[in-house]
């Protein structure tokens, strides 16, 4: 895990990544296409100095925000669905900034929405219980389980079930040559990289996977609702002590609770 | 009135007339190898009408900041400097927008027409083409033996080289077989780039399934144009459903050669449509 400078510069990666999701938030139009809004955010990030990325942006509109009918990997990749003017939107974008890798997610409506109101409310909740997860004696695994139990208990769909190897997390690192152009579809073979050159288990925490605990996790609660899903992704600090914080309480979808 | 920000890291410059709180935003987009100046007779004619009018300095050109990254003169890019540059006019987004762009400018037009949804009341493209239209256009012959510089653009460092010694001499002689503009500011160099990034992104650009835009548009080509074929109506059909298209005598920069009977054009137009 990085020194304190270092995880200043993680920070400065996500909250680069998060005005990212708010400035294309802010020009998104009905009628764009997942493909035109994950492009856009792409360039902005490259404009600010990004030479390549943990994994390329993602924009999920609608019904696809929970992953609906995803029958394999490449159903994940920004389509040429058109946003319609009540659907859900999320973003989710992981540049690696001066080797500083962020993973953000980002979930909003552009219109007034009752029922992601009340899960971005739930996802809240997580938010505060999930450093004290990783601070008990919990397994990685037996948090995913307790995740996932919580999802559904409160009446919703846990969309990890369809993510690679089901993560609900996966550890992030400084990664070296980040200046040199890579291979991105739609993941960098700098994440490849870093996945697996650490083996691939203690990176990613699934349902099945006891990893060490220590280090930095983009952790991404993902549920499924009736039509839509709805998600945020930041990067969790776990100290080797055993503290986890989160690495920046500045994030937008705290700010607008 | 030269406006300036720094936009995603690069200074970016536009001319801006403001007129009433919630006037419609009327915005230039110039093409090569001219500057915003080249906007100066519609500026001031649809600024007394009532509009506020916008034209940006091309990346490179004037006070907009040249990039080392060449992709930040990409049309994503570049339509996300617009973006930005309407938004500091307009912060909430709730004004009209209309967006008027001759050569590459109407490519950057039309993208940013793709992006901007309800607020996009009407486009205007002065001998200005879609890059999907210009991409399909290169299979033929005319059209080709038009834009041989274009391929030559391609060229990585030559055409930087070439340039710096020949600038001078093309432009005069442009000047005089095309009708290029003498009186106000021109470089290709700063363009490069863009042809480039254009040039790039057509395989995309071919592959989308855009949808045709829907407010009205209208197309004013003149017969003289040394660098573009008249469009047919096929062509412009794929791009828009409420095409109207004027050919009218003049040469490519109609609107600073022609600039009374082009505003008049375009003014009839916005008073018929909008």
């Amino acid at each position: 895990m990085g020194n304190r400078d270092n995880l200043e510069l993680f920070k400065k990666s996500q909250r680069l990544s998060y005005d990212c999701a708010l400035a294309i938030k802010a020009e998104l139009k009905e009628g764009w296409t997942e493909k035109q809004t994950a492009r856009l955010m792409d360039t902005y990030l490259r404009d600010f100095g990004v030479k390549t990325f943990f994994h390329k942006s993602f924009a999920w509109f609608g019904e696809r925000s929970r992953f609906q009918n995803f029958s394999n990997y490449l159903n994940f990749l920004p389509s040429e669905r058109r946003l319609r003017a009540d659907d859900v939107v999320i973003l989710d974008t992981a540049p690696i900034l001066n080797g500083f890798t962020s993973d953000i997610g980002y979930t909003f409506s552009l219109t007034p929405n009752a029922q992601l109101d009340r899960a971005m409310q739930l996802l809240r909740e997580f938010r505060v219980q999930l450093p004290k997860l990783f601070e008990s004696k919990l397994q990685t695994d037996e948090i995913w389980q307790k995740v996932d139990l919580d999802l559904k208990a409160a009446g919703y769909d846990n969309c990890h079930e369809q993510y690679p190897f089901s993560v609900l997390a996966h550890q992030v690192h400084h990664v070296p040559l980040s200046n040199w152009p890579g291979l991105t579809i739609p993941f960098s073979l700098h994440a490849y990289w870093s996945i697996l050159s650490r083996g691939i288990k203690p990176e990613l925490l699934g349902p099945k996977s006891v990893c060490k605990k220590a280090g930095l996790w983009a952790v991404e609660p993902h549920l499924g609702a009736h039509g839509f899903g709805a998600k945020f992704e930041e990067i969790l600090v776990v100290e080797e002590g055993g503290r986890a914080y989160w690495l920046d309480d500045d994030v937008p979808h705290m700010r607008s609770a | 009135m030269v406006e300036a920000k720094v936009i995603r890291g690069r200074a970016t410059a536009w001319l801006q007339e403001n007129s009433a709180d919630e006037s419609t935003l009327l915005l230039f987009l110039h093409g090569c190898p001219d500057s915003p100046e080249i906007w100066q007779p519609q500026l001031d004619y649809f600024h007394a009408q009532g509009y506020t009018v916008l034209a940006p300095y091309a990346r490179g050109i004037g006070g907009s900041a040249p990039a080392q990254d060449r992709q930040r003169y990409g049309l994503d890019a570049i339509a996300l400097d617009h973006l930005e540059i309407l938004r500091s006019v307009d912060p909430d987004g709730h004004r009209k927008v209309i967006v008027v762009g001759h050569d590459i400018g109407g490519i950057h037009a039309w993208k940013l027409a793709r992006l901007l949804g309800s607020r996009l009341a009407a486009l205007v493209l002065l001998n200005a083409p879609d890059l999907s239209q210009m991409a399909r256009r290169l299979s033929q012959p005319r059209q080709l033996l038009k834009s041989w510089y274009i391929a030559l653009f391609q060229l990585p460092l030559l055409p930087e080289a070439w340039l710096a010694r020949w600038e001078p001499l093309l432009i005069a002689r442009a000047q005089k077989k095309t009708g290029m503009p003498t009186d106000t500011p021109v470089s290709i160099t700063p363009f490069l780039n863009q042809y480039r990034e254009a040039a790039r992104a057509i395989p995309e650009v071919l592959k989308q399934n855009d949808t045709p835009v829907t407010c009205p548009v209208l197309v004013v080509w003149s017969k003289d144009d040394a660098f573009l074929e008249v469009p047919s109506m096929a062509e412009l059909g794929r791009l828009a459903t409420a095409v109207t298209v004027r050919v009218i005598e003049g040469n490519h920069w109609v609107h600073h050669h022609e600039a009374a009977r082009v505003n008049a054009l375009v003014n009839r137009f916005f008073k018929e449509k909008l």
